[in-house]
């Protein structure tokens, strides 16, 4: 059983086909990268392994450690361990960031039949969490993503999966809009969080990025289909000659 | 539970809060503004405030919560007689089942009113489609020197707000009570609080 196995996926908004047929297979403890020419339908993916209810799946199947997903509301998805860290993450004034994921992380534990953390034990794991990936505690203070730099959300975003510890992580242009540095801190949180009952799905345009966080496989997208996978090599060579030899 | 009117008004330091009768209306000065906040769930609802004196000033909160087949009227008028008086108008409301909201607000600024100030914004989320909420901003300027703004939605929680809580694993129910009392907190008093927060959950 595959950890997570799309097949044949056609997924469509209103009238409009975006994936026509996109297959693919993440065993545990892997990482993929997911590149491919702007509008190809990378983020579409994504959203449509979280749940998003704007995508309609018309046809083929999704199944995550051998369960069907597409039953499942994005919410139950989440307490079964997918996260994606958004491309564009929305703000949400007036919703604290401790108690956003307060509630994301009892939830989680109440449908496990586990006890919600203390206010010790969750203060704790967020401030560990928060330093690691040098987020500083007035930054904790503010509302979700509410008035943050491009930046700075992709950071919060990075910081809600380290705190949440899912077992199958989606990054959406993770590297986009981060400084050198902020590039570096974040690879790390995420590297970090390699492991063998963990899984990645990064999705970039660039190679810079997978020079920090080495893939074990890379897939080209375009038109809605993986067109062809390679090892990290792949990345060098898309790089050097762009998407046209894929098209 | 609780469903009648309620107002709540600040009288120097301390807020008073009484039943929010079918007729209200106010006559502010400079040294006692009107700060109140009104909490509806049905019926009538007429306030009038007259700014008579040079400089006076109100501020005028209201939160709706209509439910059932509930059905609110609200007319909010505030007249600018004076120069330089200002007004502020906070209208937020949150409508579901079959519940039906007319509000009406209007700000007159008087050929004397020079300089006047008049404000008012209008938002509400819409928890069903069966609920209606139909909201009539008029102004009527007859001042030349004046700033008068005025703004208005209606709509359900935003999708992509709702999507995020979503995927982090935030049951639906605790998800739009989260973005419901997103919505009203800068705006409902401490010693509103309880019973917005009780209205929310009952109604998500
Ligand atoms: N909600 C939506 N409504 C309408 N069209 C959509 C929607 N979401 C995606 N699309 C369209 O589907 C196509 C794929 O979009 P998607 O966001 O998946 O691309 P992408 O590969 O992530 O691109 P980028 O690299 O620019 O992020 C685009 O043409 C886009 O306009
Ligand atoms: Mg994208």
């Amino acid at each position: 059983m595959a950890f997570l196995e799309i097949k044949d996926l056609h997924v469509s908004v209103g009238n409009k086909e975006i994936l026509k047929g996109c297959s693919l297979k993440i065993e545990e403890g892997e990482v993929h990268a997911v590149m491919g020419p702007n509008g190809s339908g990378k983020s579409t993916l994504a959203n449509v392994i979280a749940g998003n209810p704007v995508y309609q799946v018309t046809k083929g199947s999704l199944l995550f450690r051998g369960e069907n997903i597409l039953e499942m509301t994005p919410d139950e998805r989440a307490r079964a361990g997918i996260f994606m860290a958004f491309q564009s993450p929305v703000e949400l004034p007036g919703v604290g960031i401790a108690q956003f994921l307060k509630t994301a992380l009892n939830e989680k534990l109440k449908s496990q039949n586990k006890n919600p953390l203390d206010a010790v034990q969750f203060i704790k794991r967020l401030k560990t969490r928060a330093t690691a990936l040098n987020i500083s505690d007035e930054m904790l203070k503010r509302s979700v993503n509410e008035g943050f730099s491009g930046g700075e959300k992709k950071k919060m975003e990075t910081f809600q999966m380290a705190f949440l510890e899912p077992d199958f992580c989606i990054l959406d242009e993770m590297d986009a809009g981060l400084d050198i540095d902020a590039l570096k801190t974040v690879s790390q949180g995420i590297n970090v969080m390699r492991e063998k009952t963990r899984s990645f799905l990064l999705i970039t345009h660039f190679q810079r990025l997978l020079n920090y966080i080495e893939p074990d496989y890379i897939h080209i997208m375009i038109d809605g289909k993986i067109v062809h996978s390679g090892d990290k090599s792949l990345a060098k060579i898309l790089e050097e000659k762009g998407y046209d030899a894929y098209r | 539970m609780h469903t009648d009117n309620i107002l709540l008004i600040k009288k120097g330091d301390v807020i008073e809060q009484r039943p929010l009768s079918l007729s209200e209306s106010f006559c502010p000065s400079v040294i006692t503004p009107l700060e109140c906040f009104l909490i509806v769930f049905k019926g009538d609802v007429n306030v009038r405030v007259d700014l008579k004196e040079e400089g006076a000033f109100c501020s005028i909160k209201t939160l709706y919560l209509a439910s059932k087949t509930n059905k609110i009227n609200l007319n909010i008028q505030v007249n600018h007689l004076a120069s330089q008086t200002k007004s502020s108008q906070i209208i937020k409301g949150i409508a579901t089942d079959k519940s039906k909201v007319f509000f009406n607000g209007n700000i007159y600024i008087d050929n004397k009113a020079q300089k006047s100030d008049g404000f008012q914004n209008h938002r509400s989320v819409l928890l069903s489609d069966d609920a209606l909420v139909q909201a009539v901003p008029a102004l009527e300027i007859y001042a030349d020197d004046v700033k008068c703004a005025h703004g208005s939605a209606t709509g359900p929680l935003d999708k992509n707000a709702l999507f995020y809580l979503l995927s982090r694993g935030i049951t639906e129910k605790m998800a739009k009570k989260m973005l419901l009392e997103s919505f009203i907190f800068d705006m409902v008093p401490n010693e509103g609080l309880a019973i917005t927060q009780q209205w929310i959950e009952n109604h998500v």
